[in-house]
């Protein structure tokens, strides 16, 4: 008989590139103990990797003397993942994810880091405050269907 | 072990890449200008086998974006194969494998990249 895991992780780091792939590789252990298949433990990591380097290149401006704070929490219904920083916020209203047909016509550049965070997630937010938040949500028990 | 290290050998006319590690926003410059450095020699004939690339972020799809016209403009062509499940989950989450080839393993690749190129959108197979 499996116990569900549960638990919460914190980490703070420096916002700098260096750091991404070392919380990327939090991301991916916290979901695969979280009972995720290592398919979706990508997705979630990618999802992180995506959500970091938001912060550190557009919060922070590429700022690299400022503070990410990271928390993990994995409950009996998910696993959250709250990235916190100081920088300027992200206006939840004025999101506008690209339309992918028009975007590959287009050859663009840029701009898919928050639509593969919306994919690979069940549910992202994004909270302005005296820290501001990006959260990140992934639930367990879904069959992890279109995961 | 660092975080990305990229080889290259030439096989037929096909410059084919060997990212290992991953492509990340720390690590993205250097996909860039292997890849950049390629077409600035000429090479229009492009192959990016990932076997050993275990993961690679919207910075690196961006640099691939970022040389299709060129290499397409040369009568050229930008594959990919062996990409593992994460990896093929990012470009067929985004629609990329209607615009760059990709392959289960580098000989169907390469056998590709003999035969004519038009201008033709690749299919879903």
């Amino acid at each position: 008989m499996t116990e569900t895991q549960t638990g919460e992780i914190q980490v703070i780091f420096p916002s700098q590139t260096q750091y991404i792939h070392m919380i990327t590789t939090m991301a991916n252990n916290a979901a695969v103990m979280a009972g995720f298949d290592r398919s979706v433990a990508g997705k979630v990591a990618i999802a992180c990797d995506e959500a970091v380097t938001n912060v550190i290149r557009h919060a922070y401006k590429g700022n690299p003397n400022q503070q990410v704070r990271m928390k993990f929490t994995l409950d009996g219904e998910a696993l959250v993942i709250e990235i916190f920083h100081t920088g300027t916020p992200l206006n939840k209203e004025n999101i506008k994810l690209p339309d992918m047909d028009q975007y590959l016509q287009e050859k663009r550049r840029g701009g898919l880091g928050l639509l593969l965070i919306t994919k690979f997630m069940d549910e992202v937010d994004y909270v302005v405050g005296s820290e501001n938040c990006c959260l990140l949500k992934k639930y367990r028990n879904t069959d992890q269907k279109g995961a | 072990m660092s975080e990305l290290q990229i080889h290259c050998h030439d096989k037929d006319s096909t410059r084919v890449f060997y990212p290992q590690g991953f492509i990340n926003a720390h690590t993205v410059h250097d996909f860039e200008s292997s890849i950049q450095s390629a077409i600035e020699q000429g090479h229009f004939q492009i192959l990016i086998n990932c076997q050993s690339l275990s993961y690679i972020n919207s910075s690196g799809l961006g640099v691939l974006m970022g040389v299709i016209e060129e290499i397409q403009e040369n009568s050229g062509f930008l594959f990919l194969c062996n990409m593992n499940e994460t990896v093929f989950h990012i470009f067929d989450t985004l629609g990329f494998t209607h615009l760059f080839q990709v392959f289960a393993s580098e000989e169907e690749a390469l056998s590709a990249s003999r035969q004519p190129q038009n201008d033709e959108e690749p299919g879903d197979d």
